[in-house]
């Protein structure tokens, strides 16, 4: 598949910080592909360089398989935006904000088939003050691509939503993909990435730190399963399991031990606990997740 | 049309918000009552002042038409009370018994024939008034208005008189209210600076906190991932400005029309001009206001500020300028735009009270306007929150 956007060398800093660090990365047509990182790994910034509201110190943008060195009204007529912080008139409804912004880009829309996909029909006539949070949410998105656009902007689109209003939004994302369109996402949420992602790219503190399928990132860390436990006695269970596992406390309560072989670890990890006379509660056996991937990698979780 | 209609959305924006309908259409019109009730009580388009009159000889010949004007101000907007002697008149003028005294001296009707018939000296009338008093000071400027205005009455009657076209005067007098149909109007001297005020409102208040509102609220950033330029946006802005104070000022017509019955000549081009170039100039104060402030409450605090100063220093409703101030707050009050485009647009209606020339009108507000435009596209990049 061809590569709609590629991205060589890209660099911004602010005084002393670098907020982008010289950074590589392709997304390919008709792919979502998730940017991942903490609050202030440089997403955002990485994403506004490319929709032309920042501009870089450093490095080569090729859009649509051309060299772009200023975003200009010709290449944002292909492109949809939903920045991180959603801004719109307050007092104009529904209905004429997703006009307006047609009219912005010199386009004509159906603003009712709009609406009826994106779930605001009953908020038609509603000011855009009046909506909740996923409804603003879903009508970031109904504006976002109300151009027909080719490349899809997403800035951390389910930040603040409940987990209902976020599976709405997942569900609106995945049927843009199905429509061929291609979307960039950030996000902070290791879920909304493996949920939705052909391609991730872990970024920390303004530089790509590991890329490749949620698949390809997890089998990386070289480890099938995580077993995970509660106890009252923590303390005691980590200093009593260490010489036999990479064991991490998660929690004040809870611990982690990374695997590839989880029924000798139950059984060592049970051995122990009678014999030392500390509780097991809360067994749970999961497979690795991008969450892992970014504790390997950066020593941190994605939500420090 | 990308300009037009975002100029809509900002509009229709403005106008649902409780704040922006009320300060930009509702109030300048109950000011508009407010102010012609208190200085003119509503439903009367006059007010009156006292008026001294002693005459040294009984106005005779020409000199009569005099006394013909005498009656046409009375009882609005003088009330004429006559004086044997100087000394009585004067002492009335000094305790507030009369605003002003006009003393007809000895020889006024023959050299006003003289000057009339064989266009010499013209005749000297002496008006007395107290300058530390702001009725009699206005008083002074409307009775001065009256006599110029009389000059050209005279000009008229006289040339009927003798059978010869008054030809000088007869032009001149198309533009001029004839003396006996003038009065002093409040509703007439209110209206030009009501009009400002309303403009200043949407300049002080709608254009730097909407501007600035638009950049903190990420509205700017929004709009600029669509394809619309910066040219756009500031086009679009500046038409829902004009559009916002085109409506207010259209209501304050009609208002002014229809319930105050105010000059027409405010239908004429000359008026509508001016309120036009006033616009311009009170925007781009605005949009240089916007582009000091990063917050704003910051804009809405220098707005207010511009505001009260531009209105009542600036002489929308009292002349300030002919009061007892202290020097500096006059030069002070000289320096600002809105002194010269309420005298301006007063002078279309008759009613300047100043003795500005053409050019003054025209100079300092430019200046403002040159100084403004230049510093706003300085700080332009401020404005939009954009690297």
């Amino acid at each position: 598949m061809e590569d709609i956007l590629l991205v060589k060398n890209l660099k911004k800093h602010y005084r002393d910080v670098r907020a982008v660090d010289d950074i590589s990365f392709s997304v390919k047509k008709g792919e979502i592909t998730s940017i991942l990182g903490p609050n202030g790994a440089g997403k955002t910034t990485t994403v506004e360089i490319i929709e032309g509201l920042r501009k870089a110190d450093a490095g080569d943008i090729y859009l649509f398989g051309k060299k772009v060195s200023h975003i200009d009204a010709s290449i944002k007529k292909s492109m949809g935006v939903q920045l991180q912080t959603t801004a719109f008139f307050e007092y104009l409804t529904v209905k004429e904000t997703i006009e307006l912004f047609a009219g912005l880009y010199g386009v004509t829309v159906d603003s009712r088939k709009v609406i009826e996909e994106f779930s605001l029909i009953d908020k038609t006539r509603s000011k855009v003050k009046e909506l909740s949070g996923g409804q603003l949410q879903r009508l970031a998105l109904a504006v976002a691509v109300v151009n027909d656009p080719e490349i899809i902007f997403l800035d951390e689109p389910t930040t603040g939503l409940d987990p209902q209003a976020r599976r709405n939004v997942w569900d609106i994302v995945l049927k843009l993909k199905e429509k061929g369109k291609t979307i960039i996402l950030t996000t902070h949420y290791m879920e909304e990435a493996e949920k939705l992602s052909d391609h991730v790219y872990i970024m920390d503190h303004g530089k790509i730190v590991a890329s490749g399928t949620v698949e390809e990132l997890v089998k990386s860390l070289g480890m099938e399963s995580f077993v995970e436990f509660s106890t009252t006695q923590s303390e005691k269970a980590l200093a009593l399991l260490e010489g036999d596992f990479k064991i991490k406390a998660v929690t004040r309560e809870t611990l982690s031990i990374p695997t590839t072989n989880v029924e000798q670890t139950l059984h060592v990890l049970f051995s122990k606990s009678h014999e030392n006379g500390f509780n097991v509660d809360n067994v749970i056996i999961r497979r690795p997740n991008l969450e892992d991937v970014f504790l390997h990698i950066t020593g941190r979780s994605l939500r420090d | 049309m990308k300009i037009i209609k975002l100029a809509k959305g900002f509009f229709i924006n403005e106008i649902r918000e409780f704040n922006g309908f009320f300060w930009t259409f509702v109030f300048p019109a109950v000011l508009y009552f407010i102010l012609v009730s208190v200085f003119s009580g509503m439903g009367s388009s006059g007010i009156s002042f006292k008026m001294g009159v002693l005459a040294d000889e009984e106005l005779t010949g020409l000199g009569s038409i005099l006394n013909e004007v005498l009656e046409q101000v009375s009882p609005e907007p003088f009330n004429v009370i006559n004086y044997e002697n100087m000394e009585q008149m004067m002492d009335d003028l000094k305790f507030n018994k009369i605003d002003v005294g006009v003393r007809i001296p000895a020889g006024t009707s023959s050299s006003l024939t003289k000057s009339i018939v064989f266009h010499q000296e013209p005749a000297k009338i002496e008006i007395y008034s107290v300058s530390a008093r702001g009725e009699s000071k206005m008083a002074l400027q409307i009775l001065k208005n009256i006599f110029e205005q009389v000059n050209l009455q005279i000009g008229k009657e006289t040339a009927s008189r003798l059978g010869n076209v008054y030809k000088d005067i007869e032009v001149s007098a198309e533009a001029v209210t004839p003396s006996d149909e003038w009065k002093f109007s409040y509703s007439n001297y209110l209206f030009p600076a009501v009009i400002l005020m309303a403009i200043l409102s949407i300049s002080m208040f709608n254009a730097p906190i909407g501007l600035i509102y638009n950049r903190v609220k990420g509205i700017n950033r929004r709009l600029y991932t669509t394809t619309i330029g910066s040219f756009h946006y500031f086009s679009a802005f500046f038409l829902f400005l004009l559009f916002s104070a085109l409506l207010s000022v259209s209501l304050l017509y009609v208002i002014g029309t229809t319930l105050f019955k105010v000059d027409p000549a405010i239908m004429k081009i000359e008026f509508m001009a001016k309120i036009v170039y006033s616009t311009a100039v009170l925007f781009s104060i605005g949009m240089m206001i916007s582009s000091f402030c990063k917050k704003y409450t910051t804009a809405e605090v220098i707005g207010q500020i511009f505001f009260q100063v531009f209105m009542f220093l600036g002489g929308f409703y009292f002349p300030v300028l002919n009061f007892d101030i202290p020097q500096a707050v006059k030069w002070f009050a000289k320096a600002l735009p809105t002194t010269y485009l309420v005298e301006s647009l007063r002078a279309s209606l008759g009613y300047d009270v100043y003795s500005f020339s053409e050019a003054t009108f025209w100079t300092v507000p430019s200046v403002w306007l040159g100084v403004s435009l230049i510093v706003f596209i300085f700080n332009f990049k401020r404005v939009m929150s954009y690297e």
